[in-house]
């Protein structure tokens, strides 16, 4: 017995884990390993370490730790509608206190609540372009067409009706990034390095994600603990977020919500400044077809709740796909090693993506 | 299945363990039993991974079996009976050979001739009728097992020693799951008497535990950690690399393939021990090597005996004149880099050192071993390199790799290189190269033994193992978020 102290121990140590992270599991901690089915309950009880689950705060409920930031709430039981935090009202309501000197917005909203006759508001609105098949075929890349059919409303809309959202593209040159700030994950790391985008400010961290954007230390810049502390020590006029990719597997209204709930936030500490949001990006054909949830068709669906909420919302939808994408509406397997990650030399694209395509808004917004 | 795995670590290896000594130990039928618990657990282990091919193996293990058992049963020693026993042994090589050549070769080969096929139709303009080209999954482990099985029937046929009799302990040598899959590569005397007699003492089954888990962080802590960093240059596209960061991945894989590969067999060793065998070493501290001719006797030593056993020496080794050896080692190597994958990046692999040791078999050798200022700059390209050969199986990366680690080489593609990359991933990466580069060296590992001993040494062998289980854990994907971009 004495001799094999190290085995024992091992096999002490495990159960009194598996123990702990089944007692863990029967009061309702979510699990994070859904895929491990042997030592799931004593790798349950080493995770829940690492997000501030101990065992003498262990009997706090899920909900409580989701107030204090510490986890996710579990998407099934929102699904079920138990725990809705009530962020799509809440976030309207707060969006309106910055956005409410601007006369011109006001109208907006109004026609869009009431947009049947002005046309170009009609092809902006996605399910509108659809029903109509003014741009031909349904092809079953949806985010494409949509994009055509927004691209021929921008060009009346210019003509028509300036108030109209969004605003129409413009170009503008590399100074236009002087107070910009950019969020977001391992891509937005990658524009950081490789973009050439030299007067920004990146707040960019891998495996960022919208439900912790907020709280998540960014690596581009350490001398800040959390996005939420580099947004509030300086004031820019835009920024920039890029998310999407890490969430596509869960449930789109999920993260539309929590999508808002960071909006709201970010006007708060940002008044004057445009918010662009970048659509999810596309996978390379092998990883979508591979891959059971970086499904193309999946991103596309996501894109058009963003941009129906990028609209709602009062904020800039870039579709970053038009720069990168093949015929097929994938990312084109030479431009990335493992289907989701551009290359190194394919990121002055996304520069010169981000220059042709930004707007000018009126003083006050 | 991987040893480093929850589903091994949690699930096999108690059920097994359970299992494996429910079965007092000792007696002669008794043998039988555990090695019948041993044999069942190996073929389930293998099967969970490759539920087709264990019946490869199996009609292999009889195959060679059967053969084996003819060509020493062979009692009439006239010429008839050599002629007989030569043909059952050329019958059963042939056989093993085939197995290995159509499962890991065949597509290989059969797409360099429809190449060939092709460029000579374009020259003579005519259309030439093409081979097929079978694409099979290279079944696990077939390398490791099968040269086995061509060491067993070879000493056989040469009557080192007598063929088994006993079926089970021939199936259990060649498919006993601590070595089934990557190795070490054993030969039959190894395990020979432990496989008709062993017991478990106390000691060995905790000095196999001690060994298994310094394997497994071997593997959990240093190379996975460490790999990751050639992962995000796969990333960045070696096109947008800086010299030095292109320098640090060459390193960085070359720690990544050695503490998996070393992790693997210490692991492999650890649990043999633990069921009571003993397996032999298969490093001993490579990268402190002063030449490369040192290095392949320190790296993966029982594929470089294998090597020398069975094919240099049959072949006359050096003892027929220059040419001939030259033309010997030429084999090995053409073979050794053909062995360890079916591409041509292991064939320049190997030649690479075929290369390198004919240089220091000439005159490179005597200066490396008495001057350290040459032998270890000369080291510190050798290793980086020949593992960047390795690693890129695609000649057009390989190439582009290799104009990042010598800039002045010409290139033509388009490069967007971030500044001070190399710093970034250093400071990332740098605790990560510490641990490995300290690891490597002898002197700190005797310490470190010396350390791991009585109590304290058992909270530290505690700690590595849970601190892997703990990355373990972190590896398993998340279903409803992919938080990893």
């Amino acid at each position: 017995m004495k001799k094999n102290l190290t085995f024992i121990l091992i096999i002490v140590i495990s159960l009194i884990l598996g123990a702990y992270g089944f007692y863990l599991k029967a009061n309702g901690y979510r699990e994070p390993m859904a895929e491990a089915k042997e030592g799931r309950y004593v790798a349950l009880g080493l995770m829940s370490l690492r997000e501030g689950v101990f065992p003498w705060n262990a009997d706090e409920s899920d909900e409580m730790r989701y107030a204090e930031g510490m986890i996710l709430p579990p998407p099934e039981a929102y699904a079920e509608g138990e725990t809705v935090p009530a962020v799509g009202t809440e976030g309207a309501d707060r969006e309106e206190d910055p956005a409410a000197p601007s006369p011109a917005e006001a109208e907006t909203e109004e026609e869009e609540a009431s947009a049947s006759d002005n046309s170009a508001a009609e092809a902006v609105t996605e399910k509108e372009g659809e029903t109509e098949g003014t741009n031909g075929a349904v092809s079953q890349n949806e985010a494409v067409s949509q994009n055509e059919a927004l691209s021929q409303s921008e060009a009346e809309s210019v003509s028509e009706n300036e108030a109209s959202w969004p605003p129409p593209f413009v170009t503008a040159d590399e100074s236009y990034f002087d107070d910009a700030v950019f969020i977001g994950d391992s891509r937005m790391v990658g524009v950081a390095y490789f973009a050439g985008i030299s007067n920004g400010h990146f707040l960019a961290k891998t495996s960022m994600n919208i439900f912790w954007m907020m709280n998540t230390a960014p690596e581009t810049d350490t001398s800040v603990a959390s996005v939420r502390e580099g947004l509030m020590r300086e004031q820019y006029g835009k920024v920039y977020i890029l998310t999407g990719i890490n969430e596509v597997g869960g449930d789109t209204q999920y993260f539309t919500d929590a999508y808002r709930k960071v909006l709201a936030e970010i006007r708060e500490l940002q008044p004057n400044a445009v918010i662009y949001i970048h659509a999810v990006t596309h996978v390379s054909a092998a990883v979508s077809a591979g891959n059971p949830v970086f499904d193309n068709g999946r991103i596309d669906e996501r894109n058009v709740a963003l941009r129906q909420m990028a609209e709602e919302e009062k904020v800039i939808f870039i579709d970053i796909n038009e720069a990168f994408d093949d015929e097929n509406g994938c990312l084109p397997a030479e431009n990335s090693w493992d289907g989701i990650h551009p290359t190194a030399n394919m990121y002055p694209l996304w520069k010169e993506y981000l220059l042709s395509h930004t707007v000018e808004l009126n003083e006050g917004f | 299945m991987v040893f480093s795995s929850l589903e091994f670590i949690y699930f096999f290896v108690p059920v097994f363990l359970l299992l494996y000594f429910l079965v007092p130990m000792g007696k002669r039928w008794n043998v039988t039993a555990a090695n019948a618990v041993l044999f069942g657990g190996s073929l389930f282990f293998y099967a969970s991974g490759e539920p087709y091919y264990v019946f490869l193996m199996l009609a292999s293990i009889l195959i060679n079996y059967y053969f084996s058992y003819r060509i020493a049963g062979e009692k009439n020693l006239s010429l008839v009976g050599k002629r007989r026993r030569k043909r059952w042994f050329r019958i059963v090589v042939a056989f093993d050979l085939c197995m290995l050549f159509l499962f890991k070769y065949a597509f290989f080969f059969s797409h360099i001739i429809n190449q060939l096929l092709f460029a000579l139709g374009q020259w003579a303009g005519v259309e030439l009728p093409y081979l097929p080209e079978v694409s099979l999954v290279n079944p696990v482990g077939i390398s490791f097992y099968t040269f086995q099985m061509l060491s067993y029937v070879v000493d056989v046929y040469y009557r080192k020693y007598a063929p088994e009799r006993n079926i089970l302990c021939m199936g259990t040598y060649i498919s006993m799951f601590p070595q089934l899959i990557a190795g070490p590569i054993v030969v039959y005397p190894e395990v020979r008497e432990q496989l008709h007699e062993r017991r478990v003492k106390a000691e060995d089954f905790d000095r196999g535990v001690k060994t298994f888990i310094l394997g497994l962080g071997a593997k959990v802590l240093i190379a996975n950690r460490i790999g990751l960093l050639w992962t995000e240059l796969e990333r960045l596209g070696y096109e947008s690399i800086s010299t030095p960061l292109a320098w640090m991945g060459s390193w960085a894989y070359s720690f990544q393939i050695y503490f998996d590969f070393y992790g693997y067999s210490l692991m492999a060793v650890g649990l043999g021990r633990m069921l009571g065998f003993r397996l032999p070493d298969n490093f001993r501290d490579p990268y402190v090597s002063r030449s490369a001719t040192e290095f392949w006797r320190r790296w993966h030593i029982t594929l470089g005996r294998w090597f020398k056993e069975y094919l240099y020496i049959p072949l006359g080794g050096s003892r027929k004149g220059l040419l001939r050896t030259l033309r010997n080692i030429f084999l090995v190597w053409l073979f050794t880099g053909l062995w360890h994958g079916a591409d041509w990046n292991f064939l320049i692999w190997g030649m690479l050192f075929f290369v390198l040791l004919m240089v220091e078999k000439i005159f490179l050798g005597k200066c490396l071993k008495k001057l350290p200022v040459l032998s270890v700059p000369y080291m510190l390209l050798v290793i980086p390199l020949s593992w960047t050969v390795f690693a890129l199986s695609d000649l057009k990366r390989l190439g582009i790799y290799f104009t990042r680690l010598f800039p002045f080489l010409p290139a033509d593609y388009n490069s967007n290189v971030s500044r001070g990359d190399w710093l970034r991933y250093g400071q990332t990466y740098l605790l990560c190269f510490i641990c490995a580069i300290l690891l490597c060296i002898p002197p700190v590992k005797r310490l470190l033994s010396k350390v791991m001993r009585g109590v304290p040494g058992t909270i530290l062998y505690l700690l590595i193992f849970f601190g892997s289980i703990y990355f373990l854990a972190q590896g398993l994907d998340n279903p409803f978020l992919y938080y990893r971009f």
